[in-house]
């Protein structure tokens, strides 16, 4: 499987797009998911798995060959998400319940969530959101890696580029202020 | 700590900062695959060099061009060939060509000065939608003007030209110390229209040496074919532009016959 992608991505440096859909193939349902959990919209994550993949196509030739394909796509979908979400503003947006039926179809179906609950969902993620959007643009960033992707400050660190130290810092900061600025919101 | 949360009691919770923002983001997604249209936009994507955010670096508003990898395989091939005939080499960096979502028909320019390059702009469809006809006239037409255009007399008279507009100028500054700019501004102005309309005069003149020259190299009844497969793709075949001949100008030079042949589907196409 490594040697095929290797191969893979050999053949898509040099111009073979048919490779290339090779490697959408066996990603893309991963990264569409990855984009999903971080901005809820669908469109809006499939515009972001795109690009991320175009980011990608432009960038195979400074690939560091033989290292694994995965990680470098998540990284390059990461900085390209909250790039974009920045870009327009994606916390300013008002969720709806579409929205949050949208982006969790198989845990509403399982479930069995009731209406008034979603509703609650609904309510309490726009608090979030809402404190989100009186953060700055670094601290968003550092909330959604380390709470929308997983990451640690140490993966953060090497997808912004940013030393560890700073991500811990603006981590902290964030956290400190949305303490604040939830519990005001819960009172 | 990826669990989701969803107790009704939630409120009367002690605040839990982590809790709130997992909630928020969810728990890891099942893999969304996407439907194949979505690869295909990719693909047109991939085509087109479409620009999508670059992490705030600057870049100037300038078309971008497609690098020589980037020219699809069969453009490539087609020039190869008609520098062939034509006896010319053969240089992959000679043709540049840019698709363009905004562009709704081809169009090829051939450079007069310095190196000889081919620019071809494209509409996005065309590498799947454009016959090999339209292509060869399309390749062909920027080659031979390119050619054309480096002919010592051509060369001679676009220098002389540029010599008039020189002359234009300092017959404007020479009337505008001598106070009288109106008529120093009316001459340039006569002298710069006249260098315009001989310079419009010239580039049709090289249109039409081109033409013939690319019945030299592809035979008259590809060309006709391809020159009327371009009018059948244009919206405006008759329409002129600034040292351009209109495709049906071409059509009528080229294959002896005029529009009415056109419209009653008389054309030369097998």
């Amino acid at each position: 499987m490594a040697t095929c992608e290797t191969e893979l991505i050999e053949s898509a440096t040099h111009g073979d797009q048919e490779a290339f859909r090779h490697l959408w193939e066996a990603h893309h349902a991963a990264a569409m998911a990855a984009a999903l959990r971080l901005c809820h919209q669908r469109a809006l994550a499939e515009e972001i798995t795109q690009g991320a993949f175009l980011l990608a196509w432009r960038g195979l030739p400074r690939f560091q060959k033989g290292s694994p394909f995965r990680p470098w796509l998540m990284r390059i979908l990461y900085r390209h998400a909250l790039d974009t979400m920045e870009k327009q503003r994606t916390y300013l947006q008002p969720l709806s319940l579409d929205v949050v039926l949208e982006s969790e179809v198989p845990l509403s179906l399982d479930s069995h969530m009731e209406q008034a609950d979603l509703q609650e969902q609904v309510a309490l993620r726009e608090e979030v959101q809402h404190a989100l959007a009186q953060l700055n643009a670094e601290q968003r960033k550092v909330i959604a890696l380390r709470y929308g992707a997983d990451l640690t400050e140490v993966d953060i660190a090497q997808v912004l580029g940013w030393p560890v130290g700073t991500v811990k810092s603006r981590l902290n900061r964030a956290r400190e202020r949305l303490r604040v600025l939830l519990n005001d919101g819960g009172r | 700590m990826k669990e989701k949360n969803f107790d009704k009691n939630k409120q009367q919770e002690p605040f839990d900062l982590e809790k709130r923002l997992t909630a928020y983001y969810g728990p890891p997604l099942q893999e969304q695959p996407l439907s194949s249209s979505s690869w295909q936009n990719l693909r047109l994507r991939l085509d087109s060099q479409e620009d999508v955010g670059r992490g705030g670096r600057f870049h100037w508003p300038l078309p971008r061009k497609r690098s020589r990898a980037d020219v699809p395989p069969s453009i490539q091939d087609a020039l190869a060939r008609i520098a062939y005939e034509a006896r010319i080499p053969y240089i992959p960096s000679m043709l540049r060509c840019q698709l363009a979502l905004r562009v709704q028909e081809p169009t090829v320019h051939g450079s007069w000065l310095g190196k000889r390059t081919i620019r071809l702009l494209l509409p996005v469809n065309a590498v799947t939608t454009m016959g090999q006809a339209e292509l060869d006239v399309l390749l062909a037409t920027g080659l031979a003007r390119s050619i054309c255009a480096r002919k010592p007399t051509y060369i001679l008279g676009r220098l002389l030209l540029a010599g008039v507009v020189l002359l234009a100028g300092i017959m404007l500054t020479l009337f505008w110390t001598h106070h009288l700019p109106l008529v120093g501004f009316s001459i340039a102005l006569m002298l710069c229209a006249s260098v315009a309309g001989l310079l419009h005069m010239q580039a049709r003149s090289i249109a039409f040496h081109a033409d013939t020259l690319i019945v030299l190299w592809l035979g008259r009844e590809p060309v006709c074919s391809g020159l009327h497969a371009l009018a059948n793709r244009s919206r405006a075949p008759r329409r002129r532009r600034w040292g351009e001949p209109s495709l049906v100008e071409r059509i009528g030079r080229v294959c002896g016959t005029r529009m009415e042949a056109r419209e009653n589907q008389l054309t030369l196409i097998g």
